[in-house]
């Protein structure tokens, strides 16, 4: 895992957990800062969804992990033993809640078409349809961040390189 | 990683061939129900506003055959991923299991059942590891499937987006127990022979 982060000429010391842990708090800020704008932007409309996906590319490859050589978390391929297991069990953790991630989407998608918002008229209609593609948005950015993020939140304080 | 007690115990899953044929089988039937789920909905149900029982039967479905496999529940094939936590059933004495050998057993499962060793915890993560690679693929596939139908129109949308849900919930709920019923190697244990 790496220790530091560059930005520019600043230089941030990451090795403690308290620093990774706000690092990570920040990351998702971030994400939920720009799904509530798609949201309330309308989240048919392509500007917001273009910034969207970019910004979910950038982070991708900052947060690091599974194929990609860049990020904080080193790729899935690399690392001892012990880096193996903490691997698998930070996946094992976000797969037993996955599925409940999805519930919320889930529910917000069949309301879309459910008489009582038929019944409430197209304005109603239009947000539970942004709210369904906006809470499928969020379980697609936790789908793919969500181990990398436990694995930054929970690993030890590390020593930096001499 | 495989239970001892079988659902069926006439049934024995120590061979990786028999196994691998419950899976399969496994596998058929849950596209099968999901083929006639989707049947129904196109041809014989008032679409787009599906009624209660037309939810109630795909969930029916989700929730209790991934439960056959075992892993996200007590009973099935695979033990239960995160053990039996539920203090009473675990303080009951050796059982005399009828027609066999004296046992500790808890409600239907052997004591060796209800929870996993270190070398098992660690299978199961690295098992959870693989199908969670596996399922974010399938999803980005599914994401992608419902852009394309939002795109010719609401109606496939809605479509899709059902038929997206139903199979990403089954392959959550059953992927890591598929994987373990399909490559555990066969099991010696005398104790898991179907009895006589």
């Amino acid at each position: 895992m790496k220790t530091e982060l560059a930005i520019g000429n600043i230089h941030l010391n990451l090795a403690t957990r308290a620093r990774r842990r706000w690092v990570v708090a920040a990351f998702y800020a971030a994400f939920a800062a720009l799904l509530a704008v798609w949201f309330l932007w309308g989240s048919t409309a392509s500007t917001p969804g273009l910034a969207l996906f970019l910004f979910f590319a950038l982070g991708l490859s900052f947060i690091g992990g599974r194929s990609s050589r860049r990020g904080l978390v080193p790729p899935d391929e690399v690392g001892d033993e012990r880096e193996l297991l903490r691997r698998y069990r930070a996946h094992y953790l976000v797969y037993n809640w996955l599925d409940m991630l999805c519930i919320p989407a889930f529910f917000a998608a069949i309301a879309v078409n459910s008489p009582a918002v038929h019944h409430a008229g197209p304005a109603v209609q239009t947000l539970v349809g942004r709210l369904a593609w906006t809470l499928l948005m969020a379980v697609g950015i936790l789908f793919y961040t969500l181990p990398q993020a436990i694995l930054l939140w929970t690993e030890p304080d590390m020593e930096l390189p001499q | 990683m495989i239970a001892e007690s079988s659902p069926f115990p006439w049934f024995s899953t120590a061979r990786r061939s028999t196994r691998r044929l419950v899976v399969v089988a496994y596998w058929l039937v849950a596209l099968g129900v999901f083929g006639l789920i989707q049947w129904k909905l196109a041809f014989h149900s008032n679409y787009p506003v599906p009624t209660w029982m037309e939810l109630l039967f795909p969930l029916q479905v989700i929730v209790f055959l991934p439960a056959l496999l075992g892993g996200v529940r007590a009973g099935g094939f695979v033990k239960p991923f995160r053990g039996v936590k539920w203090a009473p059933m675990q303080e009951r004495d050796d059982t005399q299991t009828l027609f066999g050998p004296t046992r500790p057993v808890i409600n239907s499962m052997t004591a060796a059942d209800i929870h996993l060793d270190e070398r098992e915890r660690r299978q199961r993560d690295s098992v959870h590891f693989a199908a969670y690679t596996c399922a974010r693929w399938f999803a980005l596939g599914l994401l992608i499937l419902e852009f394309g139908a939002a795109a010719a129109g609401p109606e496939w949308m809605m479509r899709a987006g059902n038929a997206a849900f139903y199979l990403l919930a089954l392959v959550l709920w059953s992927l890591p127990q598929t994987l373990i019923l399909w490559n555990e190697p066969d099991v010696t244990v005398p104790d898991m022979e179907p009895q006589q």
